[in-house]
């Protein structure tokens, strides 16, 4: 039932965020939300004292640090904050996902499934919010990888191929290894397509990689069989992608053009110097 | 400088409209495949999982989908940025993931358990840094007549 009322009002603050009158309470409503949720996972879980301890521990210094820098930075560093928060929801995505496969490993396909799923969307949200962060904070550091132009696909394949092996195995020891192996090319993988966007195009990317997050949440709903985590997750990865595509529309670009840009752009302009 | 800048005649960049032929075959077509493809889609899930868990977690994923589609077509462009920091702000809901995962005593036991509790401490970081940050950039774009 909390996991309910959670849902309702994460769906409540999304929606109020909409229009300037209601933005205001639809904050306070995620407030409410997210709490909502934490609380009840604590209440129905039935801790022992220690764990009950160690949770309260990490979630209030958690919450204490995230207070301290939200409350420090400067107003004009709020978009790229946004950005270093959210690599710690990928992060926190790959974490999980691949703790669960951990614990239980005798598990059916679906399970397997969305963990490997959530193992290399969170992976991709967080090295790429890294990226983005570096690029708005206008740190200079550029950590080109080799022959980035040509990564991406075989990065995608390998990934393909340690998803068929996943679901061949049957020996755990071999499953999680092929699930360190996708975080791992997927972290290179997020690095290098969001290393190569500009600067100007990076609400968009912070917002598809939202997106992402959602949908890696949504299969860690699947994993752990959990309505609260699917219906949040995928509520978010929805209207990511809805507000990514709102935001290309009103710069008069193609959301295909801003993240692939570069690729396509890079090429035709070898093409041209050809030419000549 | 300026002033030669302004006196530049304007230059209409004006486009041809372009008439847009889709023939009216290929469009009723890509809809019947579409609609095709998803009911099957829909036919081999139920066909292949004999869970009746994960069919009750799919219709509610399906639903909700719908409604993250629905919730954002009438933002206000002002409001792009904000949302973009709530919506940040909620994916924070992992901790419960990971709280679900969570074990040992005082200090986790394994390495799975510690990088669940890895996973509480980074998402609570993002809960209460998001929300306050969302906080703070409703803050300036607030008007004096907004509650």
């Amino acid at each position: 039932m909390g996991y309910l009322a959670a849902s309702l009002a994460c769906i409540g603050s999304i929606t109020g965020l909409a229009s300037q009158s209601t933005a205001r309470i639809g904050a306070a409503l995620g407030t409410i939300g997210v709490s909502t949720g934490v609380i009840t996972a604590l209440c129905s879980l039935n801790f022992p004292a220690p764990l009950l301890t160690q949770a309260l521990t990490l979630l209030g210094i958690g919450g204490a640090v995230g207070l301290y820098i939200g409350k420090r930075v400067a107003v004009t560093e709020l978009p790229q904050t946004v950005a270093a928060f959210h690599a710690l929801v990928g992060l926190a995505a790959v974490a999980t996902s691949v703790g669960s496969y951990y614990i239980h490993t005798d598990v059916d396909t679906v399970h397997k499934v969305a963990s490997f799923l959530g193992t290399v969307i969170g992976g991709i949200t967080f090295t790429g919010s890294i990226a983005a962060f570096l690029k708005l904070s206008g740190i200079k550091f550029t950590l080109d990888l080799p022959m980035k132009r040509h990564l991406n696909l075989p990065l995608g394949i390998l990934n393909l191929v340690a998803f068929g092996a996943l679901l061949a195995s049957q020996n755990p020891h071999v499953a999680t290894l092929t699930l360190l192996y996708a975080s791992v090319s997927s972290f290179a993988l997020g690095w290098n397509i969001t290393n190569s966007i500009g600067a100007a195009d990076m609400p968009v990317a912070i917002t598809v990689l939202n997106s992402y997050s959602g949908w890696a949440l949504c299969s860690e709903g699947f994993m752990l069989s959990n309505n609260m985590l699917t219906i949040v997750g995928s509520l978010i990865g929805s209207s990511g992608a809805i507000l990514s595509y709102i935001m290309c529309r009103a710069m008069n670009r193609s959301l295909y053009n801003v993240i692939f840009g570069t690729w396509t752009a890079t090429t035709t302009k070898a093409k041209s110097i050809e030419h000549k | 400088m300026l002033d030669a800048s302004k006196s530049t005649p304007k230059v209409s960049h004006e486009k041809p409209k372009e008439v847009v032929q889709t023939s009216l075959f290929k469009r009723s077509l890509s809809n019947a495949l579409g609609l095709s493809g998803g009911i099957l889609g829909l036919l081999g899930l139920g066909y292949a999982t004999t869970n009746p868990a994960i069919l009750a977690m799919s219709s509610i994923f399906s639903l909700s989908v719908i409604t993250g589609y629905f919730s954002v077509w009438g933002v206000t462009p002002a409001l792009h940025t904000p949302l973009m920091s709530i919506t940040n702000a909620i994916s924070g809901i992992t901790a419960v993931g990971g709280l679900l995962i969570l074990g040992g005593g005082y200090f986790p036991g394994s390495f799975a358990q510690s990088l669940a509790s890895l996973s509480v401490l980074i998402s609570s970081v993002n809960i209460a840094g998001g929300f306050l940050v969302s906080k703070r950039m409703l803050d300036m774009f607030k008007r004096k007549t907004d509650p």
